[in-house]
């Protein structure tokens, strides 16, 4: 048509005639092709056919299977949390794609296995609500990759696969005739069901792509027909190659079918909790009672989360389902959801997405629920363009509640007691997971709690709890029936309450941890304030107790209570959770109160802890890790910096370094930082500043402590104790007036850019050795580390052998990673209190010799260069 | 939610045994024979009730139409499958027959005759949809009427207009062929009222909508380009993807180039359309081609300009990837391998 118009620019009313052209097709009675038309007639719509687009983005209409793979790719190119899997081909030959989405490491963020759950689209080629409505999964959490919230929270804890289109070949069969069908030769409904074209539903075995060639048009396998363990097993799928649920030759006897059940080792099989088969229409979900009670239970309660939310969009479309009561287990039809429930005993079902059936009130069903003709009710399978957006953008918020639900309840994972005067840590607990299903529980108490002062509680979950609107209000999530989701807090002495009193809780959105921010992902950290009260009554049952617990109880977002009992992994097993323990410990698919902290109170008042000071400047290694450790530097205006030398999980050497805010007996590194891609001899080279966790330090007295952190998503923790002191700075006493010696003022960080990438940190220590750590890189760009014990002659720090190491591992013990100690060469500086001259010699060594200036990066506190 | 609606959502999953009854009786088989149930009711008592309730209601007043239809469906002789297929029969009827109130009875009644819902064992849905065919029905219906209206005021473009959108969508396509049928100094005018409107911002989106339609087809029947330009700049979003495919379908490229570059400067999702169709004549075109590989560059624009890239038959593309995979402007390079990587999937499965 277009060769036409290059010719004559224009014949205009010809134009404008096919632009707006009503075809009224007269209805034959005889098998052929009939046109979707917008205007009335054989197929008439009422509304605009769709036509597939190519394109990648988003828009109001639908994408065709070229648009909507360049949209996958590029997710999986431009974000870290798409990854693609290549499940098989298609009969044509094409590739099956999944997509993985999440961090790459397939571990939570406590380091155990992920829970994965797996979405397939467009088994049936005639529902492109389906491929749409997946690829917006994808396209919504790579959108939210950074919203360090519920998103960030399924991206780092959940392993989620989605197939966006499982039946391919069918889908660009429908996508290369998006007008046409065959009528009145299907061979069990003629005259109300159009095969082939738009209306394809099976594969494309045994047919080719012109739907002009009649005798093949009936042919390929309903996919969703094809399944074990029901294939075949009843009247609801057919052994004649022509009919619509044609079942194939056996079970899985396709290589979609095949690709579809191998999508499944990538969970890998027994970490997967929730499978969905997205199809339209009817706007219902259904799912297969394979007689496992507890499963039925669980499936609908995973369906009420979702058709409740759901409803909740403005649009108010109810997705019905049957309760586990109204649903027998009786046989099935070979489909996908049936093969999942009975192989994994997981929540499986089938989403039909709108448009209705015609059972749903206010709606009349197919296309007449958006003011279509409903000529012909298949015209249900053509979702008008105008509702594309809306239909597979909230659709992709429901799975998302699903996905979150199914990762499973939430438990206590980091709790924190302050006081409130002094902004101590007076107590602090720890889960963590030290095997697949178990944690162990560190408790540090610095001070007893005692009636009548005032402490602030803060305690962080698993996941996050609470849900805002976009006003950053916390909201009931929409669609829960439940207007509130209270903190339910209380100190118990022998099973007694305390009478305490307890402020409003405040859930935290904005990083810090505690005692004001969230601990990995917003809300999912809440603080409160609290006086244990000052009366007899209170006293008396604190002096005869034995024992005190906090007993804590809330629910997540969707309305599940917590986990009773973090010393046990919640998982799934047969159908239901594992280890998920109510207050008395029994297991099922509920939580409850969790009492598993036991804290120390008492009438009379302990020790104040000791509070930070410069004299906290030093080396504090874990001495359970071989040649690994950090530096601390304690800096003004509340201030300090870390530089930790460890290694990374291939044994080379890495350091990561923080700024962090101290408050009282602790400081807080909202991040840790890693750099990569500086040089040792190169200039010009700006190395790249990488996130790579976080971290607390909580120090018990002045040569005890112990760090926290979560680091590449991990997390762990180091028992700190303290390899130096620096001269002039004494614990718990003030800094001399003046300095003890000169050069106690060189302590501090040191850099130079103008001949590579280096960093020095010095410790002028009391006994007047000096203890040096040189931060570097080797010429690969790759992190290196360096350090000495020098001594002060005459006019220079003179560090006659420096040392390298290898061979450690991050975070493991010194038994597990033992490394090795390598001289590397000489050093010596020459020094003021400004700047100076670095000389080293590697005494022929891969990186020679040479020399650079050094200027001051960092003063520790109270030290600063005298004036003249 | 109220409990009748509760109600009336579980009857969407009831499960199928509870409606074998009223289906067995007939002797149909219910999981997918429809269209024999349909021509067994044909033969039988299904075409007498429909010709029958045709011949009552020609015969009442439109508020004893209900009660006909009411009593019908309360007839001890009449089965339920063959009083739903009547109904259903009757909503097919040519619009005009049904008085509106028949029309909304249909809408309101609730099928009690099942059949299997296609994916699931459990589940069923209606063999008939009345509701839905009298839906389509009433549409059709409220077409017809707003198509005589508008021929009332062919004269008037202002009050065509704003009938055009007063009206519903299914309507409005109606009206938008009738204006076509209108003089060309009334097209004109139609035209440039429709323009003034899509111009003014306070439209809300379902109007500026139906405006870039009608704008849209009346344009195709004017000299010049001009009004596309006006729309494409002030056009509801969702329209404009149906208006570049036909710019692209039917103007030859010296005017449509210049208005799909001007689409670029639309959101990116019409942007990204716009590409699609440039593709086309990059083919031939060098300056639109050395466009496509610095839109490699742009994040708005990359990823459709890698899908475009990944279908061109020049000769060079894959050379000029590769050289663009090495540019220091990473979202160049970044789609470049993009675009290699579709074009790599693509050859392993044209290998096979």
């Amino acid at each position: 048509m277009k060769q036409i118009f290059q010719f004559a620019s224009k014949s205009i009313l010809l134009v404008a005639a096919s632009y707006l052209l009503v075809l009224s097709n007269a209805v034959s009675a005889a098998p052929h092709i009939a046109n979707w038309t917008e205007a009335p007639g054989e197929l008439g719509l009422g509304y605009p056919v769709p036509l597939p687009v190519n394109t990648p983005v988003p828009f109001d209409g639908f994408r065709s299977y070229n648009g909507l793979r360049t949209r996958h790719f590029e997710l999986a190119s431009t974000t870290e949390v798409v990854h693609r899997i290549i499940l098989g081909r298609t009969q044509f030959g094409v590739n099956i794609n999944a997509w993985q989405l999440g961090d790459a490491d397939l571990l939570n963020n406590e380091g155990l296995p992920e829970a994965a759950t797996l979405t397939n689209g467009g088994i049936h080629a005639r529902e492109w609500q389906s491929p749409e409505t997946v690829t917006a999964i994808m396209e919504l959490l790579a959108a939210n990759e950074n919203d360090d919230g519920f998103y960030r929270y399924l991206l780092d804890n959940a392993n989620i696969l989605v197939i966006p289109s499982l039946n391919i070949d069918g889908f660009q069969q429908t996508q290369r005739y998006p007008r046409k069908s065959w009528i009145e030769t299907d061979p069990d409904d003629p005259l109300t069901s159009p095969r082939d074209g738009r209306m394809r539903r099976k594969n494309m075995n045994g047919v080719d792509n012109a739907l002009s060639t009649r005798a093949d048009h009936l042919f390929g396998v309903d996919l969703n027909r094809n399944n074990p363990p029901f294939w075949a097993s009843s009247n609801r799928s057919s052994a004649n190659g022509s009919s619509i649920v044609h079942h194939g030759n056996s079970p899985h006897s396709e290589s979609e079918t095949q690709a579809l059940a191998f999508a499944a080792t990538f969970a890998p099989e027994d970490r997967l909790r929730m499978y969905t088969d997205v199809h339209s229409f009817s706007q219902v979900h259904f799912w297969h009672n394979t007689g496992n009670q507890r499963l039925a239970r669980n499936t609908t309660a995973v369906l009420q989360l979702f058709t409740d939310f759901q409803a909740a969009f403005p649009a108010g479309k109810f997705y019905a389902f049957n309760q586990a009561n109204q649903q027998s287990a009786q046989g099935g039809i070979g489909s996908t959801d049936e093969y999942f429930a009975e192989t994994y005993k997981i929540p499986s079902w089938t989403l039909e997405i709108e448009p209705s059936g015609g059972d749903h009130p206010g709606l009349p069903g197919c296309g007449a629920d958006y003011g279509g003709l409903a000529t012909n009710c298949h015209d249900g399978f053509i979702l008008p363009e105008s509702e594309i957006r809306r239909v597979r953008e909230t659709l992709a918020q429901s799975f998302t509640m699903a996905y979150y639900k199914q990762m499973g309840a939430a438990s206590v994972r980091r709790v924190r007691i302050f006081d409130t005067a002094s902004g101590a840590v007076v107590y602090a607990a720890d889960w963590k997971a030290d095997s697949a299903t178990s944690r162990v529980l560190h408790q540090d108490q610095l001070e007893n709690l005692v009636p009548g002062r005032e402490y602030q509680l803060w305690v962080a979950f698993s996941k996050p709890m609470r849900w805002r609107n976009s006003n950053g209000r916390i909201v009931t999530l929409p669609g829960q029936s439940v207007t509130s989701l209270p903190v339910q807090l209380k100190w118990l002495a022998d099973e007694q309450t305390l009478s305490t009193n307890f402020s409003t809780p405040t859930w935290h959105n904005q990083p810090g941890m505690a005692p004001s921010g969230y601990l990995a992902y917003r809300d999912d950290a809440v603080s409160v304030s609290f006086t244990i009260t000052d009366t007899e009554a209170n006293r008396q049952l604190i002096d005869s107790a034995t024992e005190f617990t906090l007993s804590q109880q809330t629910r997540d977002l969707t309305g599940d209570l917590i986990d009773a009992n973090p010393a046990t992994v919640v998982d799934w097993n047969n159908g239901g959770w594992s280890f998920l323990e109510n207050a008395s410990g029994t297991m099922g698919d509920q939580g409850g109160a969790d009492q598993s902290l036991n804290v120390s109170i008492s009438n009379t008042a302990s020790e104040a802890t000791q509070l930070i000071d410069s004299s906290f400047t030093g080396a504090w290694p874990d001495f359970n890790q071989d040649k690994q450790g950090l530096l601390l530097e304690v800096l003004e205006d509340n201030k300090a910096v870390i530089y930790w030398f460890t290694y990374d999980d291939e044994g080379n050497q890495r350091y990561l370094n923080a700024v962090g805010n101290i408050s009282g007996n602790r400081i807080v590194f909202t991040e840790l930082y890693e750099t990569r891609g500086g040089r040792f001899s190169s200039p010009g080279f700006n190395p790249e500043l990488i996130k790579a966790g976080q971290a607390e330090i909580i120090f018990n007295n002045c040569d005890q402590g112990r760090m926290d952190y979560s680091v590449d998503s991990r997390p762990g923790h180091l028992d700190l104790s303290r390899l130096t002191s620096l001269m002039g700075h004494h614990c718990g006493l003030p800094a001399p007036a003046t300095p003890v010696r000169e050069e106690m003022l060189l302590s501090g960080a040191w850099t130079n850019t103008d001949a590579g990438n280096h960093g020095l940190v010095l410790e002028v220590l009391a006994n007047s050795s000096i203890v040096a750590y040189w931060f570097s890189y080797d010429d690969q760009g790759n992190q290196r580390w360096f350090f000495g014990v020098g001594v002060i002659e005459a006019n220079e720090l003179v560090f006659d052998q420096m040392y390298t190491t290898n061979g450690g591992l991050f975070g493991k013990p010194a038994n597990e990673a033992p490394a090795d100690l390598l001289p590397w060469g000489t050093m010596r500086l020459q020094m003021n209190c400004v700047d100076g001259v670095l000389s080293f010699d590697t005494n022929g060594g891969t990186m020679a010799n040479g020399m650079f200036s050094l200027d001051r990066l960092t003063f520790i506190k109270d030290g600063s260069c005298p004036a003249n | 939610m109220k409990p009748t609606t509760i109600a009336a959502y579980l009857l969407i999953l009831f499960p199928l045994f509870a409606f074998s009854n009223s289906i067995s009786a007939t002797g149909i088989n219910i999981h997918k024979d429809r269209d024999s149930a349909m021509r067994a009711l044909d033969q039988t008592e299904g075409k007498r009730l429909t010709d029958e309730l045709l011949t009552h209601l020609n015969q009442q007043s439109a508020t004893l139409s209900v009660d006909v239809l009411s009593r019908f469906s309360q007839r001890s002789d009449v089965s339920k499958i063959g009083l739903e297929y009547a109904f259903w029969r009757l909503a097919k009827q040519a619009p005009g027959k049904l008085d509106p109130a028949v029309l909304d009875y249909l809408i309101n009644y609730h099928s009690e005759v099942r059949m299997s819902h296609p994916e699931s064992a459990h589940s069923s849905l209606p063999v008939f949809n009345i509701r839905a065919a009298a839906a389509g029905a009433k549409q059709l219906q409220q077409r017809q009427q707003d198509l005589q209206i508008a021929k009332n005021l062919e004269q008037q473009p202002e009050a065509f207009l704003q009938h055009y959108l007063e009206t519903v969508p299914v309507s409005q396509t109606a009206l938008r062929v009738a204006a076509l049928q209108l003089s060309a100094p009334l097209q004109a005018k139609l035209l440039e009222s429709s323009l003034q409107q899509l111009k003014n911002s306070n439209a809300n989106e379902n109007h500026r909508a139906a405006l870039t339609d009608l704008s849209a087809g009346l344009a195709f029947n004017q000299a010049g380009t001009a009004p596309f330009s006006v729309i494409i700049e002030t056009a509801e979003k969702r329209r404009l993807p149906e208006l570049l495919k036909n710019i692209f379908t039917n103007l030859i490229d010296t005017e449509s180039k210049p208005l799909l570059y001007q689409a670029l400067n639309r959101e990116p999702e019409i942007a990204a359309i716009a590409i699609h169709y440039l593709a086309e004549i990059a083919e031939t075109d060098q300056n639109v081609y050395t466009d496509l590989l610095v839109w490699l560059g742009e994040p708005n624009l990359g990823a459709a300009a890698a899908l475009a890239l990944s279908n061109s038959k020049r000769t060079n593309v894959h050379a000029d990837l590769i050289r663009i995979t090495a540019s220091p402007q990473p979202d160049a390079a970044r789609y470049a391998r993009l675009t290699l990587s579709l074009i790599a999937d693509s050859m392993a499965e044209d290998q096979l």
